[in-house]
């Protein structure tokens, strides 16, 4: 096929969209920004912008890589999968990383994945800068995540109670 | 938590967030805004916010006239559900101010030919109509609309054209008729006589190879699949019966009947169609996809006829809405539930039926597939109590045809029902398809059924599966995923390789290297030689057996723990699998050691071609190896062989970007010099600041060089041994008297058509070569009909 059609193609695209036809909001960037991001809030956002990881929670304790794999599989083809662990327990806790070969599969993730079920409960995706290491743990006080520290209901999916109530 | 900071440092760019604009873009954005957004959200009728806007457009044209033009242009062509809110915008204006009229019919007509120059033909259909329905809206004179038509049904007479040139402008032609047949009939009616007789001339000679590898079912009932042009000239035809009666489509126009018959209309100037060129590439034909009809919804409103033309025009509209709002899923399916015509047309059906025509398109569906799950998901929970209830009809319904739905439909529709029940706990009256478990096994329905529950339990877990399923369906219960290790038993001490597997066992325990390895594996014999010469690691089979299972077995707890594995004995892979034997040899352990689990079979190929421990070709020969005959028919199969083959794809491609983009930074680099006349006196000096990237330029030449003659070898060698393997089948029938349609058959003749549907793109480059190597007249017809039909879809 030819450069010049691709060219053209290109240019009468690019001159000519609507804003109403750009709004891509579920792949947008969302409020979160990780506080223990090492670097300015530029760097964070820009890294944001040209991820392929995403990170991906309230998931079920009990929920395995495979079925992340299997899930997420279905917007294009996976890199990694980096399961959540308990800091002192080094269990499942509820989160994981997907990181995939190419932007465009992490973007259809985000807009067709992120807010149906997986294990039954609603999952929630969002850009991670990247994975690093050390990453992989909660950073909740009982060695879980922050949010199973201090909720108050019982989530059967979760450890049940919230740690500060057990 | 985040404290969030004003946005001054991070203006990155996103279109939605607020920047510090000058003040043209933000007029821009504001005219666009409302344009695109005129009549949402108004407690006043359509037809007066037209006015409304009509008003403040003709007050801002004599300072935004190319703005207002632009964005008008972009709008006809992205908005097309849209279309006749925005002729009747551009007949007010024109009714107001003669010369905008005149200057936005040039600018169309600019943009319709730019659009066929650069292959947009749909975006250029949307064009077409957008003008056809300006004659409605007396913007444009009827004769001229005639003339412009005429050209286009002349392009049926260009000789050694293809065919599917011929058909954009019939169906160019032929998709206007219902927003302006009326009014050309009225004006024009001898010409439009020509040429609809034309039209039917046409469209009786021409060939029609290409359908057999577009429909869904191969059967006829209870709906025929008829080929796009077919069907549309039945409904023009029906249309022009019912003296070109259209009463779907909103024509806000009408209510301005007595403004714009007073302006003056411009002609459009002759349009020659631009010619055929080597570059062209026109848009594939289609196979119109219908599962309802009025019969499916007795208590609501009736369902337009297959050939009614409101049919052609909802059908239409509804992808229409999904092309504009693919990435906006909740807009998009609030967008499909407010379609105009609610009550009087069972709309839940058109949707349902629309996305299901999208999902199950051949050769591919216009969307990723999994939007459409998601997309019903949404329209489910805008109307629970109606939605569901279609969609568990039509779910029934396709059921019901499975025995003729096409394999590749077969596999879409269980990725989306297994997807779909994963959301909804996987609730489903099974007992209702009890009929299938009489079968036998490899028959469609069964075959279906078993499918879904492996892909239901990879979204969940065995036990689940179990549970949910009624106890007579246990027999088409996917397998435990576990692991079979052949050495793992006492029982077993006896097979060849057992103590040196408990040795490697315990060695990679014990946190073995590689070279450890080596030397523990070099005690094992080779059933295929007497003599040892194993300075050279020949094909060893046993050694291969030994160390795969042994590893894959000690790894077996997660994907990543197999990962890890493949990624720290890396070298022994490598030296074991270094022939093509070695190779072969490696996926059969896999597959012996995690038959009970095809996922993870998917998952360790994938792993082992991008770490080239295998290469594809291998795959493509295990996965025609006799030893996987019995799972031929199984879905994860193909699955692994078009991933192998999407994997080759990609890397030829990166190879190729990567040597056009050193090609650029030369170019670059040359233009630099060229342009700092001062240095160049010193010829040498510049010689030697190409010769690196020369060099480069030549070595990626010959990787890509490379790659592409493996992706050439990888598609003659899948096409090879389908040739063989169908082959023998038929000669084995016709030798023994029996059916040659067997379920398997079907199965395996439809996984080829399959392979060049899904990479046609590719395909097309090797045409001479499979016509003249290996698709040769010698062929079984069954065959070659394949090939044929294929060769067929861009004819």
């Amino acid at each position: 096929c030819s450069g010049a059609s691709e060219a053209g193609r290109a240019a009468m695209c690019s001159q000519g969209t609507l804003s109403i036809l750009r709004s891509d909001s579920y792949a947008d960037l969302s409020q979160y920004r990780d506080q223990h991001f090492r670097g300015t809030r530029y760097d964070q956002e820009r890294l944001l912008r040209k991820s392929c990881t995403l990170y991906v929670g309230n998931l079920s304790f009990y929920t395995t890589e495979e079925q992340i794999h299997e899930l997420f599989g279905k917007s294009g083809d996976i890199k990694k999968v980096i399961m959540g662990l308990d800091k002192v327990k080094k269990t499942a806790c509820g989160f994981c990383f997907v990181e995939y070969y190419a932007r465009g599969d992490a973007e259809n993730a985000m807009r067709y994945i992120n807010g149906t079920r997986l294990d039954d409960r609603i999952i929630r995706t969002d850009w991670d800068a990247g994975f690093k290491e050390g990453r992989q743990y909660g950073r909740g006080r009982s060695g879980g995540q922050v949010r199973d520290e201090y909720r108050q209901d019982y989530d059967a999916g979760r450890g049940g109670y919230g740690k500060t109530v057990q | 938590m985040s404290r969030r900071r004003h946005s001054d440092d991070s203006d990155a760019g996103q279109p939605h967030k607020r920047r510090r604009t000058s003040e043209p873009s933000e007029i821009e954005e504001r005219l666009e805004s409302l344009i695109c957004r005129v009549g949402e959200k108004s407690n006043s009728s359509l037809e007066s916010n037209l006015e409304g806007l009509a008003g403040v457009l003709e007050a801002d044209l004599p300072n935004y006239k190319s703005k207002i033009l632009r964005i008008l242009c972009t709008v006809a062509r992205l908005l097309p559900e849209k279309l006749t809110v925005y002729t009747t915008l551009v007949g007010l204006l024109n009714a107001r101010n003669y010369n905008f009229g005149g200057e936005f019919v040039e600018a169309m007509i600019r943009q319709l030919k730019e659009c066929l120059k650069v292959n947009m033909y749909n975006e250029a259909v949307h064009l077409v109509r957008f003008l056809s329905d300006l004659v409605n809206c007396h913007v444009i004179a009827a004769p001229s609309m005639v003339a412009m038509f005429e050209n286009f049904v002349s392009v049926t007479q260009e000789e050694d054209v293809p065919q599917v040139r011929c058909d954009w402008y019939m169906f160019a032609f032929l998709s206007s008729l219902p927003w302006v047949g009326k009014e050309l009939y009225e004006k024009k009616d001898a010409e439009m006589d020509r040429l609809l007789s034309q039209t039917e001339s046409y469209l009786k000679q021409r060939q029609k190879i290409h359908v057999p590898m577009l429909q869904v079912w191969t059967a006829d009932k209870p709906h025929p699949q008829e080929e796009y042009l077919d069907c549309l000239w039945s409904q023009i035809q029906k249309l022009k019966k019912d003296r070109w009666q259209e009463r779907h489509i909103l024509r806000p126009y009408l209510a301005f009947d007595s403004i714009l018959c007073e302006a003056l209309q411009h002609n459009l100037p002759p349009f020659t169609p631009p010619p055929h060129t080597e570059d062209s590439v026109y848009p594939m034909p289609r196979v119109i996809f219908r599962m309802f009809d009025y019969t499916d919804d007795p208590e609501g409103p009736v369902m337009p006829g297959s050939h009614s033309v409101e049919r052609f025009v909802i059908e239409e509209n509804l992808h229409c809405i999904i092309k504009s709002h693919w990435k906006e899923r909740k807009t998009c399916a609030a967008q499909l539930l407010s379609y105009p015509g609610n009550n009087k047309i069972p709309l839940n059906y058109h949707i349902v039926e629309v996305i299901f025509a999208e999902l199950f398109q051949l050769p591919s569906p216009p969307h990723i597939e999994v939007m459409y799950t998601t997309l019903l998901i949404e329209l489910c929970k805008l109307q629970p109590g109606s939605l569901p209830q279609v969609l568990a009809q039509a779910t029934e319904m396709l059921y019901m045809r499975l025995d003729t739905m096409n394999t590749t439909c077969v596999d879409r529709f269980i990725n989306w029902f297994s997807h779909h029940l994963s959301n909804f706990q996987f609730r489903w009256s099974w007992e209702d398809w009890s009929d299938c478990l009489t079968q036998d096994l490899e028959k469609p329905k069964p075959k279906f059924v078993r499918e879904v529950l492996e892909k239901c339990m990879r979204l969940s877990y065995h036990q689940r599966i179990i549970d949910i399923v009624p106890a007579s369906f246990s027999v088409l219960s996917p397998a435990n995923p576990v692991c079979i290790y052949k050495y793992g038993d006492e029982s077993n001490r006896s097979l060849p390789g057992y103590t040196v597997a408990l040795c490697l066992t315990i060695a990679i325990k014990n946190k073995a290297s590689n070279d450890e390895i080596f030397s523990i594996l070099k005690d094992v014999p080779n059933p295929n030689q007497d003599d040892d010469d194993d300075e050279g690691f020949t094909f060893n089979p046993l050694k291969i057996e030994v160390f795969v299972q042994t590893l894959l077995h000690l790894s077996a707890k997660s994907f990543s723990h197999s990962f890890s594995a493949l990624a720290k004995f890396h070298e022994v892979f490598k030296t074991l699998a270094e022939s093509d034997e070695g190779k072969l040899h490696v996926l059969r352990v896999v597959y012996e050691v995690w038959k009970n689990h095809p996922q993870m079979i998917a998952v360790l190929v994938d792993k082992m071609i991008r770490t080239q421990i295998v290469d594809c070709a291998a795959v493509a020969n295990w996965i025609f190896s006799s030893e996987l005959a019995h799972d031929f028919t199984r879905f994860y199969i193909w699955e692994i062989l078009h991933s192998t083959i999407r994997k080759m794809n990609k890397h030829v491609l990166k190879i190729h970007k990567e040597l056009e983009e050193t090609k650029a930074r030369l170019a670059r680099q040359h233009k630099r010099r060229d342009s700092d006349d001062d240095d160049d006196d010193d010829d040498r000096s510049s010689d030697r600041e190409d010769g690196p990237l020369e060099e480069q330029i030549e070595r990626l030449q010959e990787k890509v060089e490379s790659a592409q003659s493996e992706q050439k070898n990888l598609f003659l060698v899948i096409f090879q041994r389908f040739i063989m393997l169908l082959t023998e089948h038929l000669v084995r029938c016709e030798t023994g008297g029996i059916d040659v349609f067997t379920p398997w058959y079907k199965s395996c003749i439809e996984r080829l058509q399959q392979i060049f549907l899904q990479h046609h793109q590719i395909i097309q480059q090797y045409m001479v070569t499979l016509e003249n190597l290996l698709f040769t007249a010698e062929l079984d017809h069954h065959i070659l009909a394949v090939f044929q039909q294929f060769c067929a879809l861009q004819a």
